[in-house]
């Protein structure tokens, strides 16, 4: 059986780096369709030489294989063009703006996490007592409440009502809180709710009857009996979340004027400053592909029957 | 391929000694990702099975699980191709040009009846489904085949509106066979009918497919792990163990004067194997009251 | 029942056990019964007319083999698991269920434990073997990681599994329904119980494991009390010392396993005893009663096999039988009243 299970690990991995040339390939034929790859790439206001030398990089008269494969090499090499804003590396600028983002989407995401998984478990195990029902309750609002409303409620009654809280900016700590809050609430109801409907159905199942008719005290069956069958889907909507964490979210980052790669992402397209969205999108991209592949071998660790089928 | 039109005909018994369904020298062998447990456990493949079906005879299989029985059933149902070996239908070799229509004559009918059937169908759409889809007939002129097929296996009209959790699973298995018998066929692979059900209800289904068998000159491939229900049904027996076949005779054969040591474990594990042979039922059930006279005696 | 008929009952003990099953251990007779349960009606709470078992009393001894016998709808799950207390809030438990001499909610949960029908489906698919045992032994408290491995281990061997500690490494898909129900009875025995209830425990199984396991159940009764709930006449003909037939929620015959085994009295056993393919090579057809069995909602008063049986009387429809008889078989049927 042991075998089986690397067998079927070094399969996952081989996956992911297959789906990661074909995200980076689609990105190569999106800009090609785009128009001449040196004039998007430098922008209207490169001089000859710039062009010339550009394009010998990029071997614009070779085949379109060859010119593959040095798009493929750049990629690798993290040469994405440069940034008609910021006159610097179009990589760099992205990666300048990623602590920010990432300080604000982990905070999201921890509150996200423990809310709403805390939150699915007691509506599951308490449903007809009121922290249940109140739970249900407030998922239900999460996920209705579109995130720039909720974002300027919060900001009138903590930043302009109560005075608790900046407004927007990164200075201090305290500018965390509003939009790592709002950020969190949608992915917290999103969490809760399949937490409950997980936690709901490893409840009724008959290995915990068996093991209540044991005599197994409930606390122990709840932590070694249930949680871990009902791990796999909140595993992988836990996924999907973590691998959107690296772009954040451009609608709260711009409300609270987080500067972020949102933010930047939302500018740049309006500055049409092409390197940068493009080198946001194969960032993306490739986050959400490795967070998958964590996702992906995570299943194997928390559910051994994976490991003999090759789904 | 036409069907006959009217009532199913009684079929003029043909040289019945001949085989209508064979298996020659059959290997098989499931890909290596597709095993279940049991198969890991049990051995995973068919060797050499040779094995015949005559017109109008129960032929039981008997086999534990893991010894590759199902997988028999998959390859009568041409639901998948053997590694080596052939399959004759009617004294012709099978085909893949020929599948198609070999599918029409031979029909399942599988082990959980509630789980066979679409829970969210009524159940008469069920039953003429196979008309409707090999056939292209409207439903308006499946209804006699329909009707037929209902009253073949004992079951009443008003069955028919129902869905799958309103009824039993005797019920069930009964809709299951009206619906394999609906397309008229010439064998009906059974896997395991029975084995999901009561003592009375499967009585009253080895009793069913025993009456359609003669009725119909239906051939039937019975596969079970019950050695009673095999030994009640069917004339000819085979064992099958780890994907081979050890014994096969008749009945009276196998079970009088078992040859393996496999097939004598076999035996001497049904429990009360006297059971059921000599009762001293009376041929009408108590019609008055008997009186103390029936109560044993006392000690 | 009557006053006469419960001592009648309580003699039957001292006969039956003093004439000795052949092969079979001597039961204590004369000892205080170790199940035992009277008057038992479980219904549906919020419709209390249906009734899902209907006044059921019988009782196990220390060491004994008790068979129930009944078909789907019988009610014997809900009389399993209302005698292990974990009934559903659904349903309403009258009457007295009393182990050794103690109401049910007085007792150790300790001392009874249940078996079940599909072995796979009662085990945590995500934790191996091992550990499932070892939190089962450590409930009797006092036992470090160490002590608890190799009390599974010997738990492991006692029901014959050969190779304890690689068994315990597996998870419960990758064994076989036998190694699974093998693995369900060492975690039954762990507490040390009293009392065993296996619900139909072979029903999924193979003739050959099912005979493995039922000599098992045979090697470690002397112990307990076995309480073996199935709807496969052979089984608990062969193996039991006393049977019970369950019809729709009504006891309709208790009697020694011998006796009932020769003479059945009761229509609803002797239907199930034709329904029983025999081993032979002498086909005979197999009767069965018509009809089906009635859905607990539609249960009248009166005996419930009435709309079934060939002999029924009037008085059968709104007057349900007592159990009478002679000291080892008593039954329910106005037909055989004298």
């Amino acid at each position: 059986m042991r075998r089986k299970a690397q067998k079927v690990f070094a399969s996952k991995i081989g996956r992911a780096l297959v789906t990661l040339v074909l995200m980076v390939t689609s990105v190569f034929i999106l800009m090609r369709c785009a128009g001449d790859p040196v004039t998007v790439l430098l922008g209207p206001d490169a001089t000859a030489d710039m062009r010339a030398a550009y394009s010998g990089e990029l071997g614009l008269d070779r085949p379109i294989l060859v010119q593959y494969l040095a798009y493929l090499h750049n990629v690798v090499r993290g040469s994405l063009g440069v940034s008609y804003v910021y006159r610097q590396d179009a990589l760099g600028v992205v990666l300048s703006h990623l602590p920010l983002t990432l300080m604000l989407t982990c905070s999201a995401l921890t509150f996200a996490a423990v809310t709403g998984i805390a939150g699915g478990i007691a509506a599951a195990v308490f449903p007809s007592s009121f922290i249940g029902r109140a739970c249900t309750i407030a998922s239900l609002v999460g996920l209705c409440v579109p995130s720039f409303f909720l974002a300027i409620v919060l900001m009138l009654m903590f930043s302009i009502q109560l005075n608790w809280l900046p407004t927007g900016g990164a200075d201090s700590w305290r500018s965390l809180g509003l939009p790592a809050v709002t950020m969190g609430a949608a992915s917290s109801a999103v969490l809760a709710r399949y937490t409950r409907v997980a936690v709901r159905e490893s409840l009724d199942s008959r290995y915990v009857l068996a093991a209540f008719a044991r005599g197994i005290p409930f606390s122990r069956i709840l932590i070694h009996h249930v949680l871990p069958n009902a791990a796999v889907p909140i595993l992988t909507i836990l996924g999907l979340l973590i691998g959107g964490a690296v772009t954040g979210s451009t609608v709260v980052e711009t409300v609270f004027s987080w500067p972020g790669i949102g933010n930047l992402f939302v500018t740049s397209v309006g500055n049409r400053d092409i390197p940068v969205v493009q080198a946001i999108v194969l960032l993306a991209g490739t986050a959400m592909i490795m967070t998958n592949l964590a996702v992906d071998l995570g299943y194997t660790w928390v559910d051994p029957r994976s490991n003999s089928s090759e789904t | 391929m036409t069907l006959p039109i009217g009532p199913p005909r009684v079929r003029t018994p043909r040289a019945s000694s001949e085989p209508i369904l064979e298996l020659r020298n059959i290997d098989f062998c499931y890909p290596a990702a597709r095993r279940s447990a049991a198969e890991v456990l049990g051995g995973s493949r068919l060797n050499k099975i040779n094995m015949s079906i005559r017109r109008g005879k129960a032929h039981g299989l008997i086999g534990e699980s893991g010894s590759g029985k199902s997988t028999i059933a998959k390859l009568l149902l041409g639901l998948t191709a053997p590694q080596a070996g052939q399959i004759f239908f009617d004294g012709e070799l099978l085909t893949r040009a020929r599948l198609a229509a070999f599918r029409l004559r031979v029909q399942p009918v599988f082990q959980n009846p509630i789980d066979a059937l679409n829970p969210a169908t009524p159940i008469g759409k069920q039953i003429i489904a196979p008309l409707l889809v090999n056939f292209k007939m409207k439903s308006s002129g499946c209804q006699a085949r329909l009707a037929a097929a209902i009253s073949a296996v004992g079951l009443s009209g008003e069955i028919l509106g129902k869905l799958p959790h309103q009824i039993s699973g005797g019920q069930a298995q009964r809709v299951n066979i009206a619906r394999a018998l609906i397309l008229d066929p010439e064998v009906l692979i059974c896997d395991e009918p029975v084995s999901a059900l009561d003592m009375t209800v499967q009585a009253q289904i080895l009793n069913l497919l025993s009456d359609l068998r003669e009725s119909r000159g239906l051939s039937l491939l019975f596969i079970s792990h019950d050695i009673r229900s095999v030994a009640y049904l069917c004339s000819e027996i085979a064992v099958l163990k780890r994907g081979t076949i050890v014994e096969s005779g008749s009945r009276d054969q196998v079970l009088l004067d078992p040859k393996t040591d496999y097939m004598k474990s076999l035996l001497r594990a049904v429990p009360n194997s006297e059971l059921g042979v000599e009762m001293a039922l009376p041929s009408k059930p108590c019609s008055q009251p008997i009186g103390r006279r029936h109560l044993p005696a006392e000690r | 029942m009557d006053q006469t008929t419960s001592h009648a009952l309580e003699a039957s003990y001292v006969q039956t056990f003093e004439h000795g099953n052949a092969g079979r251990p001597a039961i204590a007779a004369g000892s205080p019964p170790l199940l035992s349960i009277d008057g038992l009606t479980v219904v549906l709470a919020d419709r209390p007319e249906t009734r899902l078992l209907d006044a059921v009393r019988f009782e196990v001894r220390k060491g004994e083999f008790f068979a129930l016998v009944g078909e789907s709808g019988s009610g014997k799950s809900v009389l399993c698991s209302t005698i292990m207390g974990v009934a559903t809030s659904e349903l309403r438990c009258l009457g007295d269920i009393h182990i050794e001499g103690r109401p049910l909610t007085d007792v150790d949960r300790r001392l009874r434990a249940m078996i079940y029908q599909q072995p796979s489906l009662y085990l945590n698919p995500v934790r191996s073997i091992g550990f499932q045992i070892r939190e089962t032994v450590q409930m009797i408290g006092g036992l470090s990681k160490r002590e608890a491995s190799e009390r599974a281990a010997d738990l492991l061997c006692d029901v014959g599994i050969d190779d304890p500690r690689e068994t315990m490494r597996k998870y419960p898909h990758e064994m076989s329904g036998g190694m699974n129900q093998r693995v369900m009875i060492a975690m039954a025995l762990a507490m040390k119980p009293k009392l065993l209830i296996a619900d139909e425990p072979t029903s999924a199984l193979d003739v050959t494991t099912q005979k493995q396991i039922l000599d098992l159940l045979e090697r470690l009764r002397s112990d307990m009390a076995i309480l073996f709930v199935t709807h496969d006449l052979g089984v608990a003909l062969q193996r039991s010392d006393r049977i019970g037939v369950l019809y729709a929620g009504q006891l309709v015959e208790i009697g020694c396993a011998d006796l009932v085994a020769r003479t059945p009295l009761h229509p609803y056993t002797r239907a199930l005893f034709s329904a029983v393919p025999p081993l032979s090579a002498q086909p005979r057809r197999l009767h069965s009663p018509a009809g089906s069995l009635p859905d607990p909602t539609q249960r009248q008063a009166g005996c419930n096999f009435a709309s079934r049986c060939s002999g029924t009387m009037d008085i059968c429809r709104h007057t349900r039988p007592a159990l009478q008889g002679i000291p080892q078989q008593v039954v329910a049927c106005h037909n055989l009243e004298a």
